[in-house]
């Protein structure tokens, strides 16, 4: 049976995502991952896909925010289709426009607190003065002013997280997709980094797109779906933020 | 461009190990480089003031069995012993030899020439034969072909206005015991043995020398008749490297139509230059290896660099680092190293050339010395420079080859 998998929120369409289907090829074995994904979302929701391990919850992310190709259909971003853009193009609509936050943060091992902040604002012209205020602005509001200097290894894990948050924000970004972005995180510390990823949507309407196998307060979402077998399936509109 | 070199410098100090390892590298070639090339100058200028001594000269004359040369003199030697000779043959005139001398000494390869009167007396009470040669003491050429001041022996070398004076070949004062002081009688004209000199083996040896208007004037007497004016058998001729002397005798001979000249020198230039050349090609072929090996082992450490921070190169992709900031930013990492490399390296050989007794060691003492020319220090950089292009180019395309999704799922 066919699920209705298409959802419009009602306004100002932001994200489109139009028959979406993406597939591997693992020892000459097709999987196919994601299965025909139709979805609108305007500026300034909070879109909450939750589903097991494994159901293509982060691929979909992946796909939404350029990192890879879809096999067949099409994503819309600002009346942009993403297929006709090149991989630079891309890069820069992820510099400019939408920011990541993966599942294991994605520190740069190497890079102190402060250099993974900043690397999101290297190369765009910014002094280096201005990028220091900024890049210190984000880590102080994040709590983690004394720890600029400190190696993501020498911090607990809530603190790499918010790093990863702060790096996130450092752009500016109109469009947040973040990847079980409190899946090893105790509930005060996840309760604190939901905080800190609702913040910019309150404040300058940011849309929110997350992943998530379960273990998130769902109360906060404008829509809710669930990702099963490849295909997303409505759970309703939870509160409207 | 500064966020580019700070975050090139940032990364280098993070991988210590592979950034010092990678600037030794550098080091090491520019430095042997530099060594090489400050070496093989040293060398090169050494045996050219050695082959100088023999293979930058030689003379030039018509052989008197060419009878139709236009610009000869008809005037041949006596057929029996007396008469004008070069290498023991006897020789045509060169007419209006000024005039000759002067196209030659405008040759680009010559540095200078002189006409030269070389003649066959006959001793009328002994029978024996002997060699007048007649020269302006002033020329250079001289010094180098016939005999110089530094030759002498005994007694004092030719002034400009010494007149009814002649020195002697060491070996023919003593065979006809002469010394310093003494007369000797040629063509009936007196003159003075002011000096006895030893040249080393030189192309245009005489027995007796003396300034070139008195001996065309006993020259003339010997001949009666047949009296010459602004003529000479020979042509003295300097060239100005022992590289170009072929093409000396070619230019000179190309001055006198209808290939008349014949050119003689010391054959062993010939060979040593070889020789030399070969040296030369050898370092330089040393040199690139030494380059070529230098720029392998920066590639493959920064390939290697590349590929360990795969993960990384994926991170600042997924944040929107562009395939040209990655591409940027491996290259802008391996220039830096070579250019430090590049640097020291130089340094060091500066040390090495400044310190070590290369003069010694090469066991060639021809009074040349080791020059550290700015050139060769620019080259050196440079081609460490080229190098870490060289080496940054593969790494970084392999880098902004790489998608984000791959290098972050291959983790």
């Amino acid at each position: 049976m066919n699920v209705v998998d298409e959802i419009t929120g009602e306004g100002d369409i932001f994200l489109e995502c139009k028959d979406l289907r993406k597939s591997f090829t693992v020892k000459r074995k097709e999987i196919r991952v994601l299965r025909g994904i139709n979805l609108s979302v305007n500026r300034g929701e909070i879109v909450v896909i939750a589903g097991k391990t494994g159901a293509g919850k982060s691929t979909f992310l992946g796909v939404l925010g350029g990192l890879e190709r879809q096999t067949e259909g099409s994503v819309i971003f600002e009346g942009r289709c993403m297929e006709d853009l090149s991989h630079e193009e891309l890069a820069l609509l992820r510099r400019q426009k939408i920011s990541v936050i993966f599942q294991n943060y994605n520190l740069l091992p190497s890079w102190t607190a402060y250099e993974n902040v900043e690397a999101a604002l290297l190369h765009i012209g910014m002094s280096k003065t201005a990028r220091r205020e900024k890049v210190k602005t984000l880590l102080n509001n994040l709590g983690l002013g004394e720890r600029l200097d400190n190696l993501p290894s020498e911090l607990s894990i809530g603190q790499q997280q918010r790093v990863a948050i702060a790096r996130t924000l450092a752009n500016e970004p109109a469009l947040i997709l973040a990847d079980e972005p409190t899946g090893e995180l105790d509930a005060e510390t996840a309760q604190e980094i939901i905080e800190h990823l609702i913040t910019p949507v309150r404040e300058k309407g940011v849309t929110l797109v997350i992943a998530t196998h379960g273990i998130f307060p769902l109360d906060i979402s404008t829509r809710l779906f669930y990702m099963k077998d490849g295909t997303l399936v409505p759970q309703g509109s939870i509160q409207q933020g | 461009m500064r966020d580019l070199w700070e975050c090139a410098w940032r990364e280098l100090k993070r991988r210590k190990g592979r950034t010092l390892t990678n600037i030794f590298g550098y080091l090491l070639a520019a430095a042997i480089m530099v060594v090489v090339v400050g070496a093989l100058l040293y060398s090169k200028e050494a045996t050219s003031s050695i082959l100088n001594r023999v293979g930058t000269r030689f003379i030039a004359f018509v052989p008197a069995h060419i009878p139709s040369c236009p610009e000869c003199s008809a005037k041949s030697p006596d057929e029996e012993s007396e008469g004008f000779v070069a290498y023991g043959v006897a020789t045509n005139l060169i007419t209006n030899i000024t005039n000759f001398v002067d196209k030659v000494k405008k040759l680009d390869t010559v540095y200078d020439a002189s006409g030269y009167l070389l003649f066959r007396f006959k001793d009328q009470k002994d029978g024996h034969l002997f060699t007048v040669g007649g020269f302006d003491p002033d020329d250079f050429v001289v010094s180098k072909t016939c005999c110089a001041a530094k030759d002498i022996v005994k007694g004092r070398f030719l002034l400009p206005n010494d007149r009814g004076v002649v020195i002697l070949e060491k070996a023919y004062a003593k065979l006809k015991k002469l010394k310093e002081g003494d007369e000797v009688t040629i063509a009936g004209s007196m003159f003075s043995v002011i000096g006895i000199v030893k040249p080393p083996i030189r192309p245009a040896k005489a027995e007796i020398y003396m300034h070139f208007d008195e001996a065309e004037q006993v020259i003339n007497k010997r001949m009666g008749a047949s009296s010459i004016h602004n003529e000479a058998n020979v042509i003295l001729i300097e060239v100005k490297s022992s590289k170009v002397q072929d093409e000396a005798i070619t230019s000179m001979k190309n001055l006198l139509p209808g290939d008349y000249l014949v050119a003689s020198s010391y054959a062993c230039y010939r060979p040593a230059a070889k020789v030399m050349g070969i040296n030369e090609d050898a370092a330089w072929l040393l040199t690139i290896i030494i380059g070529i090996c230098a720029v392998i082992l920066a590639l493959k450490s920064q390939l290697s660099s590349v590929l360990e921070r795969r993960r990384d190169i994926g991170i600042l992709k997924a944040i929107g680092w562009t395939d040209g900031n990655v591409v940027s930013q491996i290259l802008a990492e391996s220039v830096l190293q070579a250019m430090i490399g590049g640097i020291l390296g130089c340094l060091v050989a500066v040390a090495i050339l400044l310190f070590v007794p290369i003069e010694m060691l090469s066991g060639i003492e021809a009074g040349a010395h080791i020059i550290i020319s700015p050139w060769v220090l620019v080259l050196g950089f440079v081609l460490a420079f080229l190098g870490g292009i060289i080496a940054g180019s593969f790494p970084a395309f392999i880098a902004a080859r790489q998608r984000p999704a791959d290098a972050l799922r291959s983790i």
